[in-house]
């Protein structure tokens, strides 16, 4: 009957990073959008922890140098000759 | 037409296995091609080491190669991909772990888990104009610093972006612990980042 169970700001802690991720029931989503809506350090910590992992996917870390390509390629080919 | 060797994008992974486990190595080259880049940065972060994420690299795809037999189709080849790689990348942790030696990148243990040992260019600043190029070198320092505990989790579940399961799965770890740390690795991480752009005035909102 759409009832809201209370969220308190460790009880949001506990399930943010399910409900970053999209995995979570709906009622449960309802109660945590309501605490939100009253808590703005709840809502400035899961925006920023949003964003970060926006700006790590977004990213494209440890590029991989061409030496170490080639040496990868090299270590294949040789395997191929030896087998 | 183009020649016989070139693989069309279209082909998947699996596939390409099945011509490989026929004798095509020209299919093997082009699983290098699409997922080599993607295992040096895993095995990079987990690592904290370019030539040994470079070694793991080799053995994974080599591994790969010579257990294509092992390969079941109804998984996604890099999802097994990964899962080597994972695994020869925390053997060489734990291997590194094992030494006497103590390192500046060895965490410290505390009755709290594992913190990483502080070093003197934690907080320092770039003072260049950050680019994107510098972003990724912040971040990269940032993922470098969480402790192997919670860059592992991270890097699998926030990077790599496989599933809370797969992640658990991959780390012998049950779902409440994956969560559990990729909860405190995101925070820290946020922590880390915002402290490094607000410091410089540096509006994390212009990266995204």
């Amino acid at each position: 009957m759409g009832q809201t169970r209370k969220v308190t700001c460790k009880s949001f802690l506990d399930e943010m990073a399910d409900y970053l991720d999209g995995e979570i029931p709906q009622e449960l989503r309802t109660s945590l959008e309501s605490h939100l809506a009253k808590c703005p350090d709840c809502w400035v910590l899961l925006d920023e922890t949003r964003q970060t992992v926006e700006i790590v996917q977004k990213t494209a870390c440890h590029p991989m140098p061409d030496e170490v390509k080639n040496r990868l390629v090299d270590a294949i080919h040789k395997h191929w000759e030896k087998s | 037409m183009a020649n016989a060797a070139a693989v069309p994008v279209e082909v998947d992974d699996v596939a390409l296995v099945e011509r490989v486990r026929e004798g095509d190595r020209e299919a093997f080259n082009e699983l290098v091609e699409r997922h080599a880049s993607k295992i040096f940065r895993l095995a990079r972060h987990i690592t904290k080491n370019d030539a040994e994420a470079s070694d793991v690299l080799q053995d994974a795809f080599l591994k790969a190669y010579s257990r294509l037999d092992q390969f079941q189709g109804d998984a996604k080849f890099y999802t097994w991909l990964v899962r080597i790689a994972v695994n020869e990348a925390l053997m060489r942790l734990r291997k590194r772990r094992g030494d006497k030696t103590v390192s500046l990148d060895q965490d410290v243990e505390t009755e709290d888990g594992s913190m990483r040992r502080e070093v003197a260019d934690e907080g320092e600043d770039p003072e260049e104009a950050y680019g994107r190029e510098e972003m990724r070198e912040i971040l990269e320092r940032a993922i470098d610093s969480l402790s192997d505990t919670y860059r592992s989790v991270f890097v699998l579940r926030d990077v790599e972006g496989l599933s809370t399961e797969e992640t658990a799965d991959m780390l012998d770890l049950s779902i409440s612990a994956v969560k559990s740390r990729l909860l405190r690795a995101r925070l820290q991480l946020r922590d880390k980042l915002s402290r490094r752009l607000h410091n410089d005035g540096t509006d994390a909102q212009s990266y995204l």
